[in-house]
């Protein structure tokens, strides 16, 4: 084949090349803010900011003190603002009441302020004359901002001498009140 | 029977609230509390406790029912009302609103019925036609005890 015809099929070519360029280039513009997603861009899967046994107090708008997180390891992605935390142990301390929910994992959505704790969970409520009352379930979801606490699984609480189970509960941090939601069967007994 | 106040106490509900400060919890839907052979069947139950003991059960229900055994080898006495406040301190237990008590076949009716929970004393009060008008007496119903026709006749001597 002659050099003049190699040029020619060449430049016949070049419009093709440069479409199919453009072409992948269009598909690939992401919406999100119109950044181009290069093939390179994978779902976040590594966290943009790791906290080994860290130690965190979250205040509210008013400044007071909604509760102090411990972890043996937050995850934090930045795409989804969720914070994966390992061995999470939050407590927070309301007049003549402290709360205390501890579990093996736990997810912090700081957009929709909320923060799951998942793997046994268990959460402890100290009154002002040392009464304890235990909660303990396989999830629990809690809302720093409104102040309590709830899931929808089977839950098992223990005090001094009662021991109850309900499915669903939900918990105020504030007044202590507790609402046992459907199921409820217990056993209380009666000191000798 | 005297040793259900040591026994457990278990309940169901369909629902319920426990209120930090007042100590008092409310039980809602079907709620069934048994202690050894005595039974609390009503609507709602608000529970008192003091120091971890249940001091005071106030069920409401149409009726809220109460049975228990006094002594062994005994028949249940039935009690019901429209509330039946059991005062676990004050061992007694206060119908108000068509109350009834059922013994064997002997009935009790009344608008307010104080019931001893250990002694099985019975003080049934007429309620303030004021306040009350409609019957408002004390209704009792004592069956007689019909005693075997064989065992009268003595055997000729």
């Amino acid at each position: 084949m002659k050099r003049s015809d190699k040029i020619i099929r060449a430049i016949k070519t070049l419009p093709v090349i440069v479409a199919t360029v453009l072409i992948v280039v269009w598909l690939s513009w992401s919406e999100e803010g119109n950044k181009i997603v290069t093939a390179s861009y994978q779902p976040q899967s590594t966290p943009d900011l790791t906290l080994i046994n860290s130690a965190s107090d979250h205040y509210n708008e008013t400044g007071d003190l909604q509760y102090h997180l411990v972890a043996n390891q937050i995850d934090h992605y930045k795409k989804d603002d969720l914070a994966y935390l390992i061995k999470p142990d939050l407590t927070n301390q309301q007049p003549g009441l402290n709360w205390h929910a501890s579990s093996l994992t736990g997810e912090a959505n700081l957009k929709t302020d909320k923060i799951t704790l998942n793997d046994q969970v268990e959460i402890v409520r100290t009154t002002a004359d040392n009464q304890k009352l235990t909660l303990r379930a396989s999830t629990l979801t809690i809302y720093p901002n409104k102040n309590y606490a709830e899931n929808d699984v089977l839950t098992i609480i223990h005090s001094a001498n009662s021991y109850i189970e309900t499915k669903g509960f939900r918990t105020d941090f504030e007044s202590g009140d507790t609402l046992l939601k459907s199921n409820v069967r217990g056993t209380h007994e009666v000191q000798q | 029977l005297p040793e259900d106040k040591t026994q457990p106490i278990k309940l169901e509900a369909d629902q319920a609230k426990m209120n930090n400060k007042t100590g008092v919890s409310e039980y809602t839907g079907n709620v069934i509390i048994i202690q050894g052979t005595a039974e609390l069947r009503a609507d709602k139950v608000f529970l008192y406790s003091e120091n971890n003991e249940v001091t005071r059960m106030e069920a409401f229900g149409s009726p809220a029912k109460y049975q228990q055994i006094l002594n062994p080898g005994e028949e249940p006495t039935h009690i019901e009302g429209n509330k039946l406040d059991l005062k676990v301190k004050e061992n007694n237990a206060i119908v108000t609103g068509n109350g009834k008590v059922f013994r064997g076949e002997d009935v009790l009716e009344s608008n307010k019925i104080t019931y001893s929970l250990d002694t099985g004393e019975l003080k049934a009060s007429a309620s303030d036609p004021k306040t009350n008008p409609g019957d408002s007496r004390v209704k009792f119903i004592i069956n007689p005890q019909i005693k075997d026709k064989s065992s009268d006749s003595e055997p000729q001597k």
